[in-house]
This record gives C-alpha cells, sequence and structure tokens, in this order.
C-alpha cells in the first residue's frame, strides 16, 4: 500500500467583489437574520458544471456541495436548509431564467445562499463561487478556487472555510487533520485524516507499535513513539510521511509527547531514572530537563496554550488524577478530586478548560473542569468507554475515542457534548485522537 | 545459529527493498528493513545532540558500559543499576523456560508465589550463564492506554530488580513495557484480566 503524498496546492485564482485587503480584517455580516438557534440559515443547491464546460467531472458537483453542506453544518454557525427537492428545483429555476429569484429563497427560509460551478482548466479543477445575501438580494463575495482534481475535498473545505470567515469571522477547522493510531493484527500504525474522516492514510510502516501522536503547532511535524527498535523511543515525522528522524531513546519508556505552543521542546514521561517522571526535550538538540521528581508516576503532559503551564497526570494522591504545574515543575495543584482515576488530560485551546476522562464503574467517560477545579461536566454517557479526549484548534468541538460500538473509532463531539458522531468505521479501530491546527495556506 | 542463516536472506531482501522503495515516501517494508532504516535515522538525529537526551542512562551495547554499570553498583549497593538498550538485540520466546508471573490489580509489587516462580526463573538463569533475558511488563486494559504503559514498566523493573538480589547480573536483564497493548488472553472478565497482568520473558540464544 502505498501512501498519496498529499500536498493540496490550491491557488485562489481571485477574490472579487467585496474581498478586503490585507490587515483590514474580515468583512463579517452578523447583521444577518439567524434561526431561532442563532444559526445562518444558509441553501446550498448541488454546484453545476460550468457553462460551456466538459462535464467529465459532473459527479462531482454533488459531492463538493455535500462537502461544503457538511462543513457548515458541522461549524454550528450555519444551518443548511434541507427541503432538498425544493433547493434543487429552485435552483433550476433560476438556472432555466438565468437570473436568481431572492424572494423564491427568502420563502424557503434562506438567509444566504451559496451557489458555484466546477469545470476543469488546464488540468486543473476549478471550483467557482458565489455567495449572495437573499433578503438584500445582493452578492456577497465571489470567489475561484482551483487545484488537482484529486483533491475535490480540500477545495471544497477552502471555500467552506472562506464563507465561514466572511460571515462569523471565523475559518472554521476544515482543513484541519486528525492523526490517530489504528490496530494492523497485532501492530499498531498512525494514520492521518481530514477532520470529517475523509482521505485516511497511514504514515508509518513499522510492524510494531505505534503509540500517542501529537501534532508541532505548526502542523508540520508529528512526535509519537515506536517500539521498532525493542524500546518505546520518541520519534519526529513531517505530515507527509518524510524525514522522520528519532529525538529520544533513553532506555525505558520514551512516551506521550506534547509540544511547547512555540515548537521547541517537547515535554514527554521517560522512566530512564527509575519511574516514569516528565521531562522536557528540546526538538532542535534533544536537551533534557526534569520537570518531576518524586516516587510515584507522572504522566500525560498537556501544555497551557500560552506556554507557561502544564497539565499531567499523577498518583500522588495515590491514584491517578489530574495536576497542573508550571512550565518548570514547580507549584503543582491537583485539579480533579471526584472519581478514582482520571487521566489523559487535554488543555483547551481558549486556556480556560481542562478535558480529561475518568474512569466510575469501571467505565471512562470524558470530562471538562475549569482550572480551579470547579464546573465539571461529563461529556458523555452510556455509551461504552469514552477516552483520550483532543480538543479541535478553535475549541469548539472535541474528538475521542470511543468502544459504544464494538472496536474503538473516532468520534467528535461539540464541546457541550452534542452531535457525538463517528468518523472512522475502520477494521483496525480508531486510538489516541490528536488533532491539527488549521492547514493550508 | 539461526541468525547466521537468516543475516544473508535479510540483505537480500533489505537490497531489494530499497530498490523497491526509492522514491517512495512510503515506510513499507518488513520489521529487518524497518529496523536497519530507523537505525540509519537515529544517527541522523544523535549528531546535534550527543551525550545529551540519548547518552544518559543507556548504553549503545555491551561494550564500555558494563564497566560503569559496575562501578555504580559498587558506589550503593541499594540502588538498582542503570538499564542498558535492549535495541537492536534479537529476542525469542521463553515460556519452555522461564515461566510467566501474574500482579495484582494496579500493582507492582511481587506476590510471593511470584518470588516463587522468579526463583525458579534465576537457577534457569545461573545454569544459562550467555543467555540475556528480555523482561516484558504488561497490564490488564482496564486503566488508559497512557498510564498503563507506566504500570507495565513498573512491573518489569520489579522483577528485574528481584532477579538482580537473587544474583543475576544486572547486564543480562533488558526490560520493556507493552502497556495494555499485548494481552496474553481476549475478554472483559477478571479471569481475562488477571492472565493479562503479568511479566513474561524473552531470551537471546543461549
Amino acid at each position: 500500500m502505498y501512501i498519496r503524498l498529499i500536498i493540496a496546492i490550491i491557488s485562489v485564482i481571485s477574490v472579487f467583489a467585496f474581498s478586503d485587503s490585507e490587515g483590514k480584517g474580515p468583512e463579517v455580516f452578523l447583521d444577518l437574520k439567524t434561526a431561532g438557534s442563532g444559526r445562518i440559515e444558509v441553501a446550498v443547491p448541488d454546484f453545476t458544471v460550468g457553462r460551456g464546460r466538459s462535464g467529465a467531472y459532473i459527479q462531482l458537483t454533488s459531492t463538493m456541495s455535500r462537502v461544503v453542506r457538511a462543513d457548515l453544518e458541522f461549524s454550528g454557525f450555519f444551518k443548511v436548509i434541507d427541503k432538498d427537492g425544493f433547493v434543487q428545483e429552485q435552483e433550476r429555476e433560476d438556472r432555466a431564467k438565468g437570473k436568481t429569484n431572492f424572494s423564491e429563497w427568502g420563502a424557503l427560509g434562506a438567509v444566504a445562499l451559496l451557489k458555484g460551478e466546477i469545470y476543469m482548466d488546464g488540468g486543473q479543477l476549478v471550483l467557482k463561487s458565489e455567495l449572495f445575501d437573499v433578503d438584500r438580494g445582493k452578492r456577497i463575495i465571489g470567489v475561484k478556487y482551483s487545484g488537482d482534481p484529486r483533491d475535490y475535498r480540500t477545495i471544497a473545505h477552502r471555500l467552506s472555510e472562506e464563507i465561514a470567515y466572511r460571515l462569523t469571522g471565523e475559518k472554521g477547522v476544515f482543513r484541519s487533520k486528525i492523526a490517530f493510531v489504528s490496530k494492523q493484527r497485532q501492530n499498531k500504525e498512525m494514520y492521518i485524516m481530514d477532520y470529517d474522516g475523509h482521505g485516511v492514510y497511514r504514515l508509518t510502516g513499522d510492524k510494531s507499535l505505534v503509540l500517542s501522536p501529537a501534532w508541532s503547532p505548526d502542523g508540520k511535524r508529528i512526535a509519537f513513539t515506536s517500539y521498532i527498535d525493542n524500546n518505546p523511543d520518541l520519534y519526529i515525522i513531517n505530515q507527509d510521511g518524510l524525514d522522520r528522524r528519532a529525538l529520544s531513546l533513553a532506555q525505558g519508556l520514551n512516551v506521550l509527547p506534547a509540544w511547547s505552543p512555540d515548537g521547541k521542546n517537547i515535554a514527554m514521561v521517560m522512566t530512564k531514572d527509575g519511574n516514569a517522571e516528565i521531562y522536557l526535550i528540546r526538538v532542535k538538540d534533544g536537551k533534557l530537563k526534569r520537570l518531576t521528581k518524586n516516587r510515584v508516576t507522572d504522566s500525560g503532559p498537556a501544555w497551557s496554550p500560552n506556554g507557561k503551564r502544564i497539565a499531567f497526570t499523577s498518583s500522588r494522591a495515590g491514584f491517578p488524577q489530574i495536576h497542573v504545574m508550571d512550565a518548570d515543575g514547580k507549584n503543582a495543584k491537583r485539579i480533579t478530586y471526584l472519581g478514582d482515576y482520571n487521566d489523559q488530560a487535554s488543555w483547551s485551546p481558549r486556556g480556560d478548560r481542562l478535558a480529561f476522562a475518568g474512569r466510575r464503574d469501571e467505565l471512562f467517560n470524558i470530562y471538562t473542569i475549569n482550572l480551579d477545579g470547579s464546573d465539571l461536566k461529563r461529556l458523555t454517557k452510556d455509551a461504552g468507554n469514552n477516552e483520550a479526549p483532543a480538543w479541535s484548534p478553535d475549541g469548539r468541538h472535541i474528538a475521542f475515542s470511543s468502544d459504544r460500538n464494538g472496536t474503538p473509532q473516532i468520534y467528535i463531539m461539540g464541546v457541550d457534548g452534542s452531535g457525538q458522531h463517528p468518523v472512522t468505521k475502520l477494521a483496525g479501530g480508531g486510538y489516541s485522537p490528536a488533532w491539527s491546527t488549521r492547514l493550508g495556506d | 545459529m539461526r541468525n547466521v542463516v537468516i543475516t544473508p536472506l535479510a540483505v537480500v531482501l533489505l537490497v531489494a527493498l530499497g530498490l523497491f522503495l526509492t522514491g517512495c515516501p512510503a515506510r513499507v517494508s518488513d520489521s529487518q528493513g524497518e529496523r536497519a532504516a530507523s537505525g540509519a535515522a537515529k544517527k541522523g538525529g544523535r549528531t546535534g545532540g550527543e551525550g545529551q537526551s540519548m547518552a544518559g542512562r543507556e548504553g549503545g551495547g555491551k561494550g564500555g558500559t558494563s564497566e560503569s554499570i559496575r562501578e555504580s553498583i559498587l558506589r550503593s549497593e541499594r540502588d538498582v543499576p542503570p538499564q542498558l538498550s535492549a535495541r537492536g538485540k534479537e529476542f525469542s520466546p521463553a515460556d519452555l523456560v522461564l515461566r510467566t508471573i501474574n500482579f495484582e490489580f494496579d500493582k507492582s509489587a511481587l506476590t510471593d508465589q511470584a518470588k516463587k516462580t522468579l526463583r525458579g526463573n534465576a537457577e534457569w538463569l545461573q545454569a544459562n550463564s550467555e543467555a540475556e533475558v528480555l523482561v516484558e511488563g504488561h497490564a490488564d486494559e482496564r486503566g488508559t492506554d497512557e498510564y498503563n504503559l507506566a504500570l507495565g514498566e513498573r512491573r518489569a523493573m520489579s522483577v528485574r530488580r528481584y532477579l538482580i538480589g537473587l544474583g543475576i547480573d544486572p547486564v543480562r536483564l533488558y526490560t520493556i513495557s507493552y502497556g495494555e497493548e499485548r494481552p496474553l488472553a481476549s475478554g472483559h472478565d477478571e479471569q481475562v484480566w488477571t492472565k493479562n497482568r503479568r511479566a513474561q520473558f524473552q531470551v537471546t540464544s543461549y
């Protein structure tokens, strides 16, 4: 099995109409009427094949519009109008008349309307799209993207990103990726996929145990542990699968890497000095600094977004509990008190909360908690074991691994626990998700 | 002996794979090839940071390291001597000669039964003084994957400490933790968990 090198080169041919200049910031149209849920109601009819162009990629018209609809719906900012038959019918009527009938779109409940056409140009797939303010009957933006036809999903995600940005001021996570681990017989290998579960590809072929991937803050590299050489050693690899190198080869554990927000250090767990302790290793030269020192297990480091503190798991209370310490290892403070087994802390991108997995009655579930230990929220319930929470880069969603339907798979939910849905359905399952920053230009 | 037979084959395989993989970014090969490849990667990785993380306690091989280990034993009888790296070594399952021991839930302390078994294992090790041993620490599935790595490590270390106490040369004793990743039995009940909370052994040719 080959890994297809995915270098999505999508050029923005032009952004016309209301395109704003650098530094001016987005022109956000929050004065659009929103649905009761606070969501912007948008109609996205199937894209069409560009006038007088080849129909070779006609099947992509519905696929790409479906990608955009799913993106917008996922973001939580939009309600995609799902009266599918009527949306398509109105689109056909508009095209037949060569004119957009805004009052009809308004009658369907649309506040915003997104139309698109695709065609091939010199081997490139082009997506040209316009977003309309239905009430005013005005075009808000027109954009055009092109790229390798095989990257049609990424091109569609690029459009979603622009729409979200223009209407909400946030670009969303449509071009982020999730690294995770999946089994191949007894072994585990590392994989990467788009945030929506598409485009899965394998990054390691160690035929050994590969564990706990962690993205560098810039999304270019991944740190992970592999047993390929008879010891759980720490490696770094580019997200395209190139330039793998070993970073930490000490005897014993070199596991659970977490990049500092400036990308210069990795916090990890090592046992070279006798029991599991947290160390910092400098990425450029492997220089080590020990952060914890006691007789019990310290594990699972997670950085605060400002790089000043580290959450971790420690058994200093007799059983695993979440603690927080300064980045130099000082001022350790216990955060969780409920339950006798809390682990896998993950710090929210906004810095205000920790997600973790806690065990009660033999089952793990995902919780979030404030840094002072207040406002504990349980996000999963009555659905098997739920472990390994990982925040989306915008802090609006959490990926995790759940065995609710048998083999553990990667799921995603809102930070309030809403909309829990599987994003992998792999024979080898899905473990240890790590969510990248937004990738791309 | 087995290794001598296999080596030329592995070389041929490696060359073939090397040709096959030229220009292909995927790391697809058998474990022999991967081991060689990652060894090369390591050398690259080390150049900038010699004498830092990688040096520390681990030795590249038996060469100069055993002396410093003996020194450290002399320095402090109570301290468990530092570990050697098992990387690059070939171990084979030792079920027939070295018996697996089990642990109590979430514990790394040795039970009386485990100590008895280890004394039997130690006798074999004394009679076969060429054999080097890899002690694997394992956990049952009930904790998190992450935390169980540390638990497995503690179990392997506690076995190593005990064997050293029985007079086995520390340089013959390697450890590795598999956490809950390599269960012996599958299932989700106490019987299965008991089997999986274990330390088991592999040996080099002797």
